[in-house]
């Protein structure tokens, strides 16, 4: 099967090549024929690149060790689940899964519009196999994943040797997110291909009017969707598995998914300027290119290691290439802009500085502004290297420190912009929708101010969140309260047939909710309590309202590793509550030692527990037991940011005409409202 | 709309107060309330990891929370994330000298620049604010400056323009677009859901 995947590879690539060429030729020559052909070509990289993962599945699931990526990341006890997520826990295999998304991705866009935008389709279709191609070259020359071990004897035969158990998947991998985790983030990276190949496309053949922003905006919807999820779970996984108590550590690996996370949400935002006014159209051009050369460039910063990270386990020196393909892709986007600039003109106007068009201006420079904050702490060690020789650390409180501030008044233009109306905001309206959200957020303040918060950013933080919580809140109140009086439906039908009419604006509002509950969740990271203390069996600790005695250390034995396991009680107040069970586990494979942390989890905060083995002074095992109030707030969020996502995603059952110009004054619940009268009453 | 405005509010207060006692009695909780633990006889409490000075003297807590753990997983000493898998032991070793440099005296300063020489500048968790370290502080504000400064000449303009009398523009007067490109662009975006 070696043999027959790395044939499918090759025949990947030419694919690749010639549906790059031939669409060039097609465009160029404006040949029907050869665009069609290119057009099947890009379509046939999927089965082919569908086979050529198969085969190295296949190498997994039947354990053979003569092909060096199986022996490097497979063992003969690893768990099923585990051997078809080790294709992408090395070097070869996760470029060879990169191409092999971009290919479904491909297959998604050309198919769907087989029979739409003649015009328009080429030049995605060439974007999008010259992306592809890049990536087969790296897979058929630079990470092949279908080396084969051998041994080159005196003569110079070489003789396909097999190791007998495998090294074995790294233990870190060994969790079930991360099944899950790297398939959604290379989703999400793979997917900013397709916006960016469409605004080329568009840029390129002078597409008119803004139809390529309607449909680039779905595709970056759904490539954000897949990045928020894996950015999610791989916080969650860190949280769970790493074992230090933390969700976000400003690794450059965590930092790179970020930077495109945060230009995609500037995309979201600034493409309704474009749609509704015609409005920046060069800014949203552009941060198309920015999401898409920070996604090559995440890929980058992760495979090179070119800065450090805990995700070193995927470095290779394959850094050269990217940093060729990022050169190449700079250079096409400035020369093609420049030679189209004339094309993005637009009739920018605004009519009030109190606008919606204003805020939405000021979202993408904060957005804008915290993605370059992360783009400069994570190359700085690079640069400073390079300017003075010696390399310094850009650690999480540089992160924090710059990033906090920038986040809150995000947080704060989050419930601003929902209360300004298109093109002009009267200060009456400005005052009526704006001072019961700010007074309950200042009440929330200073209930908490009361009780002893005086952690200044949590408090702000507080403060805007109820404050974001109750300009959305009341978006849905007045609207539905509209339908209500005109319709006889309840007040919950009439939000679901308000959500329903409009699934864009409300799924959007039910995202910037679900935000809300991560920032809030964020914000109790200001009251972590930690302790670390040697726990022999019969004593006990104390953290918090907790209080844990050790019953006892237990071996167990997994599939493919032997386990040391704490039995901890748990009591709250006094009063038994549960058992923990945190572990330490040894991979004979790899020889290495993980743990797993037990956590119990409530609204108001997780108890996380981890045990770390037995301390060398001493040899009594050493437990670490954190605090840490609200995480759960921060999973909870990301559910519903997921499920706005999915909802704005879906077609509206009715909705405001396309392209239609916004009245002066009409405002966000108005919209989905079609009758002239409710408007004037929501607003 | 009073009523409703007041139980929105009362609701948030309510809120409020929830998270904050729950944070409060999280934090101000008793040290340890044994009444209900086993019979089998309350334990004794277990000892702080190490030496009773590590993870309570605030002046290590300062001190550790300015330096890297060197062992390659690039946090923050304290919150080294080997030292719950594998017990990191270049993070005992940096622990154990902050405490030792401490218990001879020896001023913060001091025990950093001791740590910057025996491992390097990296040890710094964040850049020291000098020479051109400076840079890597003062790069992100001065570029969200610029933004800010940008976006507002950006709206001047565009104030301005908005202000200007409604003349025909590009997007505004149908009868400039031909009837082809008007076909073409009705054709195009028949298809397509805006909500």
């Amino acid at each position: 099967m070696d043999i027959f995947g790395s044939f499918a590879l090759i025949l990947a690539l030419i694919t690749a090549g010639y549906a790059f060429i031939a669409g060039i030729v097609g465009i160029k020559t404006r040949n029907p024929l050869a665009i069609k052909s290119a057009r099947r070509a890009s379509l046939v990289m999927l089965p082919l690149l569908t086979l050529t993962a198969g085969c190295l599945i296949y190498g997994f699931f039947t354990n053979n060790f003569s092909m060096a990526y199986v022996a490097e990341h497979s063992s003969v006890h690893l768990p099923l689940l585990y051997k078809f997520a080790a294709l992408w826990s090395g070097q070869e295999g996760s470029l060879l899964f990169w191409s092999w998304l971009l290919s479904m991705w491909t297959f998604a866009v050309l198919f769907t519009n087989r029979r739409k935008h003649p015009e328009l389709m080429p030049y995605v279709g060439v974007v999008m196999a010259g992306v592809e191609f890049f990536f087969l070259l790296l897979n058929n020359f630079a990470a092949n994943p279908f080396s084969i071990l051998g041994v080159t004897s005196a003569t110079g035969a070489v003789t396909i040797v097999s190791q007998s158990n495998g090294h074995g998947l790294n233990p870190l991998l060994q969790y079930p997110e991360m099944v899950i985790h790297p398939p959604m983030l290379y989703l999400g990276y793979t997917g900013m291909t397709v916006p960016f190949a469409f605004a080329m496309g568009a840029l390129l053949a002078h597409y008119p009017g803004e139809k390529w922003i309607h449909l680039t905006r779905r595709w970056m919807m759904a490539a954000w969707l897949f990045l928020t999820c894996g950015i999610l779970l791989g916080m969650h996984w860190a949280y769970a598995v790493l074992g230090w108590g933390g969700y976000w550590a400003w690794d450059p690996v965590e930092n790179a998914s970020l930077m495109p996370w945060l230009t995609g949400t500037a995309f979201l935002h600034s493409v309704m300027m474009q749609e509704k006014r015609g409005m920046m159209r060069v800014w949203n051009i552009w941060l198309v290119f920015a999401g898409f050369l920070l996604s090559i460039l995440g890929t980058f910063l992760t495979r090179s290691g070119v800065v450090s990270s805990v995700h070193a386990f995927a470095q290779s020196s394959i850094g050269g290439w990217f940093l060729g393909f990022l050169a190449i892709l700079i250079t096409f986007c400035i020369w093609a802009y420049w030679q189209n600039r004339d094309y993005l003109k637009s009739d920018n106007q605004l009519d009030s500085v109190v606008s919606r068009e204003s805020s939405f201006l000021f979202n993408n420079l904060v957005l804008l502004a915290a993605a370059f904050a992360v783009l400069w702490g994570t190359l700085f060690p690079v640069l400073s290297e390079a300017v003075q020789g010696s390399k310094i650390s850009v650690g999480p409180p540089f992160f924090n420190r710059v990033n906090v501030p920038i986040a809150l008044f995000l947080l704060f233009l989050t419930g601003v912009g929902p209360l300004l109306a298109w093109r002009k905001t009267s200060m009456e309206s400005l005052r009526r929708n704006f001072a019961w959200p700010m007074m309950g957020g200042l009440v929330a303040g200073g209930v908490a101010f009361a009780y002893g918060f005086r952690e200044f950013y949590a408090l702000v933080c507080l403060i805007l969140a109820v404050f974001v919580a109750l300009t959305v809140g009341s978006e849905f109140f007045r609207g539905a309260r509209v339908i209500q009086t005109h319709s006889g439906l309840n007040f919950f039908q009439s939000v679901g047939r308000l959500t329903m009419r409009n699934t864009r604006r409300y799924g959007g509002y039910i995202v910037h909710l679900g935000i809300v509950l991560i920032f809030v969740g964020i914000a109790g990271q200001a009251f972590n309590v930690k302790r670390r203390v040697d726990l022999a069996p019969g004593s006990q600790m104390t953290i918090g309202p907790y209080t844990l005695y050790c019953q006892n250390f237990d071996q167990q034995n997994g599939p493919n590793y032997t386990a040391e396991e704490a039995t901890l009680e748990v009591f709250q107040n006094g009063r038994p509550t549960m058992m923990l069970f945190p572990e330490r586990r040894y991979f004979p494979a790899s020889g290495v030692i993980e743990t797993m942390v037990s956590i119990h989890s409530s609204l108001a905060r997780d108890l996380y527990v981890v045990y770390s083995g037995p301390d060398p002074q001493n040899n009594k095992p050493v437990i670490h037991a954190y605090l840490n109030p609200l995480v759960k707030w921060i999973w909870l969020g990301g559910i519903v940011v997921l499920l706005g996502t999915l909802l704005a995603l879906l077609p509206s059952s009715s909705g405001p005409s396309p392209g239609k110009p916004q009245p002066a004054g009409a405002g966000s619940a108005a919209e989905a409202v079609p009758d002239e009268d409710i408007l004037e009453r929501t607003r | 709309m009073k009523w409703r405005a007041a139980s929105v509010v009362l609701l948030m207060l309510a809120a409020g107060l929830w998270l904050a006692a729950q944070t409060q009695a999280q934090n101000s909780a008793p040290a340890g309330n044994m009444s209900s633990i086993p019979d089998s006889g309350p334990g004794a409490e277990g000892a702080a990891a190490q030496s009773a000075v590590p993870e309570s003297n605030p002046r290590v807590q300062r001190i550790s929370h300015q330096l890297l753990c060197m062992c390659g997983c690039d946090q923050i000493l304290p919150e080294c994330t080997h030292q719950g898998s594998d017990r990191c032991l270049t993070h005992d070793k940096m622990m154990a000298e902050v405490e030792h440099r401490l218990a001879s005296g020896e001023s913060d300063n001091l025990i950093l620049q001791s740590f910057v020489q025996e491992y390097g500048p990296q040890v710094l968790v964040v850049p020291p604010a000098r020479g051109f370290n400076l840079t890597a502080w003062l790069m992100p504000i001065f570029v969200s400056l610029a933004g800010l400064t940008l976006a507002i000449v950006v709206v001047q303009r565009w104030r301005a323009r908005g202000l200007k009398p409604a003349t025909a523009s590009a997007a505004g007067d149908p009868e400039k677009v031909s009837p082809e490109l008007l076909k073409r662009a009705r054709e195009e975006t028949r298809d397509e859901d805006y909500s």
